[in-house]
């Protein structure tokens, strides 16, 4: 027995690689599953930031209440927040910028008379809230690339 | 002394408008009977912000950036007589808001 039978050598070694296949395909598949996820949070983001504004754009070019889209509004930013709260939890600095851009996009949508009954149509702040939802998708975007 | 002011138990879970006649959960309303008597006692309060449906911008300036605007206080008192906690996800960036709003708030011209 001083050698080993060449053939229980060789299947030691595919053994061995095998196994070490299996577990880099499990790291990469949990690490391509999570930038997947990610990359449909992000997605996913954007489609609702500009279903608020265009609900926001309805909304402030007619007077007066309108209870429904006001719910719509006001669920859907909600809804972001928090999507945005767990996407970039684990980065603090992604995260404070994210909040101010999230926050420059909420007022877009419902400060002055938001929800007010003598409101009257204020067309001109179309302007503001297509700059506040791209620019909130930009930022989404742009730290969406930071996170390792 | 501290006390804490739960705007979603003590209040309303639906916070919205800013004038009574907006409706229940106005900023105005909340104002007047849960933020003014805090800063006319010098006292302190922490607020929760959690628990709520959520709060639009118009709700928040009025009832926070109001105290400046309406009631002449001063932010750095106004900032200093209230703490607000917000733990749950997606509420951290109202307290941004908030602040904000009381530093950029500008005290209405009085009329002589």
């Amino acid at each position: 027995m001083d050698q080993i039978p060449s053939a229980i050598v060789g299947a030691v070694i595919a053994l061995a690689v095998s196994a070490g296949e299996r577990i880099l395909n499990r790291i990469f598949s949990k690490k391509e599953k999570r930038e997947a996820s990610r990359d449909a949070d992000v997605e996913m983001l954007e489609r609702v930031t500009f279903e608020v504004r265009d609900l926001a754009k309805d909304y402030w070019q007619a007077s007066g209440r309108l209870e429904k889209d006001e719910s719509s509004i006001l669920g859907r930013l909600q809804f972001l927040s928090l999507t945005i709260d767990v996407l970039f939890k684990d980065q603090m600095a992604s995260l404070r910028t994210m909040h101010v851009a999230m926050n420059r996009f909420d007022r877009a949508c419902t400060d002055g008379n938001f929800q007010s009954v003598d409101r009257l149509a204020e067309p001109h702040r179309c302007s503001v809230l297509e700059l506040a939802a791209y620019s909130l998708v930009h930022m989404i975007k742009t730290e969406r690339r930071k996170l390792s | 002394m501290t006390s804490t002011i739960n705007i979603a138990k003590d209040y309303t879970p639906y916070p919205g408008g800013r004038y009574p006649n907006d409706g229940d959960g106005n900023g105005t309303t909340f104002r007047q009977l849960f933020l003014e008597p805090v800063l006319e006692s010098g006292g302190h309060a922490r607020i929760i912000l959690d628990g709520a449906e959520g709060y639009p911008s118009s709700f928040l300036e009025e009832a926070f950036g109001g105290l400046v605007r309406v009631k002449g206080y001063s932010p750095e008192r106004v900032l200093r007589a209230f703490e607000f906690v917000a733990v749950q996800p997606g509420f951290a960036r109202f307290v941004s808001l908030i602040e904000d709003f009381i530093r950029n708030a500008k005290p209405a011209p009085r009329m002589v």
